[in-house]
């Protein structure tokens, strides 16, 4: 049995109020006479400033000012409008909070042409749906056109009861539970895997186990080395600094907001002020507003972490970096990447303040493939996934290098 | 004297601001000269000289100046963070909440455990009760027993049937009963 989504039906829908009409037009009726006011004094004024290039510039600026002020109701209706998903999807199965969904191409009038399914993963710690952002700004949307068969694993919002769910617990069990149902559904004996950051990273230790049931790989921004490239993260987990133990003790679901500040913490000043002043600078433009809603909806939809996943990636990646050596322990095993023999493409950002991509370039060594390739891109972390530049032409062309093998 | 790890407040400070005005472009500036008016940073070349309101930046070099104190501050702010002072204030902050944390869960369980229980006081009353309960049980018991052997003696049977066994007292399918243990307050 599935549940269908499409992109009204999403968990930020809010509820329906019988003033909102009334509402916003006294709001829009007010701002427009603000603006008004304000353009009328600038006007008055001009011919005094006609002799000042200094003082027009001046009045410029405010009369922007004032139409930035009229503009805030538009921005309120945007924010009311915010959905996660971009893309209509099913849901084919659930396990606890974690969703299994397959996207729904027929309806942005794409076919499938690769019967491979391409299963899509991501980190733990935030929301997948920054994949399927916007209709114009969705990785989704991208293999879809190229004709894949799109699935997607939502891990969802963990409870206490997920608290002590381990790494081998998630990437063993659940993860391979839906690689399963994938290929149950399909028929398929294989599919393509795709993994963005912590996501990735899980995806290339599946592959390290099952390569059997793995045709492709590609990894976005995924952390394999940690001992390579520098960034805050790393600064501040070190072992003499970050007790992670006492830490996940203290709280067995490590709390989104801690993770949210961390992650606001990595560029305080971009993040608290630049942002709003371009903001502020942009918000009569009704295209600028729907993406930075969306990306702010996003960035601020932070989720808990399971404590126990947390303790291995910190200890195990972030402070030891195991991976790279062949010894990140996972359950009875060991991770060795040399097992992933499938073709590989390593997608990295060049300014990824987050995952450095010298922590993502040695994928290509470490693997046991012979078929890796890797492609960059002027971007951050983030960008990677939304950036006008990645949709023009890095997407279409990674999709291009999936669809040839 | 300062060592690495005890830098003076007042040099990052001042790191800052230096670098915060070079990044403006203050130092383009003839001697004097407010802030803004350097050749190099005009909006207007060659307009100052006619125009009254020259003394005043333009809004473009409002923004330029803005956004060269957000370039320090981010430099300013990075550096910080990787400094061994956050770091340490980083390590501190983790351990109160850590702290924190533990001692409202053992507050919250001791809580829990003297809310599960009743206080002094009742806890008395109710034994009070049950033993003023006890006690009118073993009187009226008594007076039972006392009603029996009366009657007994009085249809010649000596004693009645049920006492025999009650030192040794067994149910009809020889199964011991429970035995009474005592009568009225122990205590």
């Amino acid at each position: 049995m599935t549940a269908t989504h499409d992109r009204t039906d999403s968990s930020t829908a809010t509820p329906s109020n019988p003033f909102a009409g009334a509402q916003r037009a006294a709001t829009e009726a007010t701002t427009a006479a603000f603006g008004g006011i304000v353009t009328g004094w600038i006007d008055a004024l001009r011919p005094f400033a006609a002799a000042s290039p200094v003082a027009s510039a001046w009045l410029d600026e405010w009369k922007r000012a004032g139409e930035r002020a009229a503009a805030w109701p538009k921005v309120a209706e945007i924010v009311g409008k915010r959905t996660p998903w971009a893309t209509p999807h099913d849901v084919i199965a659930t396990e606890g909070p974690t969703r299994l969904i397959r996207f729904r191409g027929a309806e942005i009038g794409s076919s499938v042409r690769r019967t491979v399914p391409l299963l899509m993963v991501f980190a733990l710690v935030n929301r997948p749906y920054i994949l399927d952002l916007l209709p114009h700004k969705s990785v989704v949307r991208q293999y879809l056109r190229a004709g894949f068969d799109v699935w997607m694993v939502d891990w969802g919002v963990p409870t206490a009861a997920e608290s002590t769910k381990t790494l081998h617990d998630y990437i063993e069990g659940t993860l391979h539970r839906l690689v399963r149902r994938v290929l149950d559904v399909t028929g398929q004996p294989q599919l393509d895997l795709f993994g963005y950051c912590m996501g990735g990273t899980m995806t290339a230790m599946y592959t390290s186990l099952h390569q059997e049931l793995v045709r492709n790989l590609t990894l976005l921004a995924a952390p394999v080395d940690w001992a390579r490239g520098d960034c805050l993260l790393k600064t501040w987990t070190q072992e003499t600094v970050f007790d992670v133990d006492a830490v996940v003790d203290a709280f067995p679901l490590v709390p989104s907001g801690y993770l949210g500040t961390s992650f606001n913490l990595l560029k305080p000043v971009d993040n608290n002020f630049r942002k709003w002043m371009g903001f502020a600078e942009k918000m009569t433009d009704e295209k600028f507003l729907e993406e930075f809603v969306a990306m702010e909806g996003w960035v601020n939809d932070n989720i808990p972490i399971s404590g126990a996943v947390y303790r291995d990636f910190v200890k195990f990646g972030l402070q030891r970096s195991l991976l790279a050596k062949g010894e990140f322990p996972l359950g009875p095993h060991r991770i060795d990447l040399g097992r992933i023999t499938c073709p590989v493409l390593n997608l990295v950002a060049e300014s990824d303040h987050l995952v450095p991509r010298e922590q993502s370039d040695p994928v290509d060594r470490l693997v046991g493939s012979s078929d890796t390739a890797t492609r960059s891109l002027r971007a951050g972390h983030i960008g990677l996934a939304v950036s006008g530049r990645a949709h023009q032409e890095f997407w279409p062309s990674a999709a291009a290098w999936l669809l040839e093998r | 004297m300062t060592t690495p790890n005890q830098q003076n407040p007042a040099d990052a400070m001042l790191s800052f601001w230096k670098d915060a005005w070079a990044r403006m472009g203050v130092g383009a500036a003839p001697a004097g000269a407010p802030v803004g008016t350097g050749p190099a940073a005009s909006p207007f070349p060659g307009a100052s000289g006619a125009d009254p309101m020259a003394w005043m930046p333009s809004p473009e070099m409002v923004r330029r100046m803005q956004a060269a104190f957000l370039d320090a501050m981010a430099s300013s702010a990075e550096q910080y963070m990787r400094s061994p002072q956050f770091l340490e204030s980083v390590r501190h902050s983790i351990e109160s909440a850590t702290e924190m944390r533990r001692q409202m869960e053992e507050l919250v369980r001791r809580n829990m455990g003297d809310a599960m229980k009743p206080p002094g006081q009742a806890g008395a009353e109710v034994l009070a009760a049950l033993t003023e309960i006890e006690s009118r049980l073993s009187a009226r018991l008594d007076q039972l027993e006392a009603l029996l052997r009366s009657r007994g003696a009085g249809s010649g049977q000596g004693r009645p049937a049920d006492s025999a066994g009650s030192d040794a007292a067994t149910a009809p399918d020889g199964a011991p009963r429970p035995r009474r243990t005592g009568r009225g307050r122990d205590a």
